[in-house]
């Protein structure tokens, strides 16, 4: 089964914008043929941007969206943080760095951004970057096994 | 083992028996398996109901919004970087 990191802005717009195709692609993770790679730091990105926008009523319901993935890796900093040392010099904005490690402790195929700064750094050369379009264009290559009608799943 | 509480919920006679056909079919472990699983996908379709109903936009974000959004994260990145990078020996 492919293994997707999906970078903190595909969350946001995925979540706000019904018709991006962010959305579409969070709806189709939903369905269980994609590995989505998640880290504590990605998580806690979302989660504070939901907490500054919306209020802190709202985490608590986009933690519960955020997460909700039937195949789901979700790497902690023990795990990501031991990668560090090989990408650090390959990545201008070192905030960024722990998306980069987590991508590749989670063994990942493919990473979704609209960063394109982040895909043009050096570290481009070693990340398989997607925009969302490409990706959700690109979706039923990488889609494998059973989709299910429902999005829910748990 | 994940902290759980005892609910006592009443139901009409015909659902039980509906419940105890999927428990005896090997879909669900139990009758509590079942109303896990319900109650779950209850909340889910609820909450992701309420956020595209008061939350969520129609449409593909402009670019504006894109800008917004991209610098409104850098700024929590970076501070989230300075309180994770303290464990980066």
């Amino acid at each position: 089964m492919p293994r997707i990191y999906l970078d903190s802005n595909i969350y946001i717009y995925g979540l706000h914008h019904l018709d991006s195709d962010s959305a579409y692609i969070i709806k189709e993770c939903r369905r269980g043929t994609i590995t989505v790679i998640q880290s504590d730091y990605l998580i806690e990105e979302v989660l504070s941007w939901h907490r500054r926008k919306l209020g802190k009523d709202w985490v608590g319901k986009a933690s519960m969206l955020m997460v909700a993935f039937p195949n789901l890796n979700l790497i902690h900093k023990s795990e990501w943080m031991i990668q560090y040392p090989k990408w650090k010099d390959l990545v201008d904005d070192k905030d960024d760095i722990p998306h980069i490690c987590s991508y590749f402790a989670g063994s990942g195929d493919c990473f979704v951004t609209t960063n394109r700064k982040l895909s043009q750094m050096k570290i481009g050369q070693h990340v398989a970057f997607q925009s969302p379009e490409d990706f959700a264009k690109a979706l039923p290559k990488y889609q494998s096994g059973d989709k299910t009608d429902d999005e829910f799943w748990w | 083992m994940m902290a759980t509480e005892v609910t006592t919920i009443r139901l009409p006679p015909k659902d039980s028996v509906i419940i105890d056909q999927f428990v005896d079919a090997g879909e669900f472990k139990s009758r509590s398996d079942f109303m896990r699983f319900a109650i779950k996908k209850t909340i889910f379709e609820l909450v992701l109901k309420e956020f595209h109903e008061k939350v969520a936009k129609k449409g593909k974000p402009t670019k504006k919004e894109e800008e917004q959004v991209m610098a409104e994260l850098k700024e929590i990145k970076r501070e989230l970087w300075k309180k994770y990078a303290k464990d980066i020996s």
